[in-house]
């Protein structure tokens, strides 16, 4: 199958994924994706029917654990709010998400 | 004195009283001052963290408590979180972080003594295959410093390798600890996935990730992975199988033992000199006794396409935190907050990073998702059923782990294609979940060759009693790179 990309899907997708990229970045994605798409288009010729996705790497199944607090068992509030790059009041602090 | 040459011959020397792990840091820190000029291994050398560590314990040792990693220097990769330091996983984006908390790995190796050295450079993110990717500069191969050494974990390979540390921790998400042990000349061992905690492990792809100590021998890395196995409730597909102590019993008979050599391992794109010396190491086998096999895993040429569209499509979904507002630059142009996510990612990651995002983007999105991501994680399925068939036929898969010996710094960041493909015999493993080993096996044209051994899933004693079998065979592992002033 023809692997459709081209300058519109990349940057579609850069915008998607919140991706700033320059033209010249644009340009060499767009080369480089297509040689590896057309590349990894080999898998299109497996006979997949009834075959499962393998979501789950481990085999293992959900349990349910004990509802208990560990809140302060790795950090302490005052050290991860340190990590924050912008604090107030003891909240991280961000640009606004919302405009008036 | 020198630098002792393996975690057990150093366990000896602390225990006998020869020497301290004050003095056993210094040697390392003298070897790192040495060699970090001509192979940049480390993002971070931390000195005084260090020496602090081996003083706490040399007097925990005079107090009669003495772990199993008691006084010996490791380096950890910089994608593994610390309390001391940075943790960048040798990005712009996490430039100023540091870790508030250890991973579980780190937790347990530190619990049993281990003193941090310094992180070691890696690509960014974990992702690529050659450590040129690293935003802090690359790592140089201390066999040959015009070539790298592998990736992702070549920082602390290249650590290994040089002397610098006795061990280290590297991350193996599609080969990223056996493929750079390979080129390094040292032993890389990747645990079955959910053998080792990922907690604290910054994430690439989650359901190929997998934590892996890197070592001069076989025995330290079974040491090694006794104190870093286990169940952990902070990650939850961790396995409550037993972890066993694997280190006591290396010793194996491999009388009747049946060693699977896959035909494909040695098709289009290896190297003739690599087959050669991998042919010759399983003669080793065959002379002890074991039964080689030629079996058949006919999906092996697409191990490659699978597992980068599935890392890549985790990988950019894992990426998607990094926005600006929790970690990255804050002084920014851009004035409404979309503008902000995409100058803080378009100017806060490299271009593998990137490529990963747009790959993965691209595998999950509307209309494609189908014929790339779906399709992917089905033919993995396939590829794991094909591990599950050959492994009631042998008792251990045998090849090359890389198809090509260290190559030249540069020669494959213009084709990513192409260093994609230099991980072809390394990314089957972790898509069928098992674990793997990479043990050195000889050398062409001095540069190492890695001999590769995979078995069923939590059969890791299986693989390191084969795999120390064929290492006392030889002295591969101690030959040192020369250090001179030409390299």
């Amino acid at each position: 199958m023809s692997t459709s990309i081209s300058k519109d899907v990349v940057t579609k997708m850069a915008d998607l994924a919140r991706l700033q990229l320059t033209n010249e970045e644009l340009t060499e994605a767009t080369k480089n994706l297509e040689g590896i798409f057309a590349h990894f288009s080999a898998i299109q010729g497996i006979d997949t029917a009834n075959v499962p996705t393998s979501d789950d790497a481990s085999g293992l199944t959900n349990v349910m654990r004990a509802d208990e607090s560990h809140s302060q068992e790795l950090a302490s509030h005052d050290e991860l709010l340190d990590q924050a790059p912008q604090t107030k009041n003891g909240q991280v602090q961000v640009k606004a998400v919302f405009t008036k | 004195m020198s630098l002792p040459q393996t975690i057990a011959a150093a366990k000896k020397s602390l225990d006998a009283g020869e020497v301290s792990a004050v003095e056993l840091t210094k040697q390392a820190l003298a070897q790192t001052g040495k060699w970090e000029q001509k192979i940049h291994a480390f993002v971070e050398v931390l000195e005084e963290e260090v020496l602090a560590q081996a003083k706490e314990s040399d007097k925990r040792r005079k107090q009669g408590r003495v772990g199993v990693l008691e006084g010996i220097p490791i380096a950890v990769k910089d994608n593994i979180c610390t309390t001391e330091g940075h943790t960048r996983a040798a990005s712009k984006m996490l430039e100023n972080f540091r870790s508030p908390y250890d991973a579980t790995v780190v937790t347990k190796l530190k619990k049993e003594g281990a003193v941090i050295i310094g992180k070691a450079n890696c690509d960014e993110f974990a992702m690529g295959a050659s450590t040129e990717y690293s935003a802090y500069g690359p790592t140089k191969n201390p066999w040959d410093t015009s070539r790298v050494p592998g990736g992702s974990s070549g920082g602390s390979a290249a650590a290994v390798a040089s002397g610098e540390v006795l061990a280290a921790l590297g991350t193996d998400t599609g080969g990223s600890s056996r493929h750079p042990a390979s080129f390094c000349g040292v032993v890389g061992m990747r645990p079955t996935y959910g053998r080792v905690s990922r907690f604290g492990a910054i994430a690439y792809g989650s359901s190929l990730d997998q934590i892996c100590p890197i070592t001069r021998t076989v025995e330290d890395a079974a040491l090694m992975l006794s104190v870093m196995a286990g169940q952990d409730r902070r990650d939850a597909t961790t396995s409550s199988t037993p972890v066993e102590a694997y280190h006591e019993s290396l010793s194996t008979n491999m009388k009747g033992v049946r060693i699977g050599v896959p035909k494909e391992f040695f098709g289009e794109g290896i190297d003739p000199a690599v087959a050669t010396i991998i042919h010759q190491a399983l003669k080793t086998f065959e002379e002890q006794g074991a039964v080689l096999q030629e079996i058949s895993l006919p999906l092996t040429p697409l191990g490659v396409p699978v597992y980068y569209l599935l890392a890549k499509a985790e990988g950019s979904t894992n990426l998607a935190r990094y926005d600006s507002l929790r970690f990255g630059k804050q002084e920014l142009a851009a004035a409404s907050l979309i503008d902000r996510y995409k100058e803080a990612r378009g100017q806060g990651f490299g271009p593998e990073v990137k490529r990963t995002i747009l790959m993965g983007t691209y595998a999950l999105s509307a209309g494609y998702a189908d014929a790339w991501y779906k399709q992917a994680a089905k033919v993995r399925t396939l590829i794991r059923r094909e591990y599950e068939a050959a492994f009631k036929e042998v008792d251990i898969i045998a090849g090359p782990t890389t198809i090509e010996t260290a190559f030249k710094i540069g020669s494959k960041t213009g084709d990513p294609l192409q260093m994609y493909l230099t991980d072809a015999l390394v990314v089957l493993q972790p898509l069928a979940g098992i674990p793997a080993i990479s043990v050195p096996a000889g050398f062409v044209n001095n540069l190492p060759v890695g001999l590769q051994l995979a078995a069923p899933h939590f059969e890791e004693q299986r693989l390191f009693a084969a795999a120390h079998t064929y290492e006392q065979q030889h002295n591969f592992w101690q030959k040192f790179p020369e250090f001179t002033a030409a390299n």
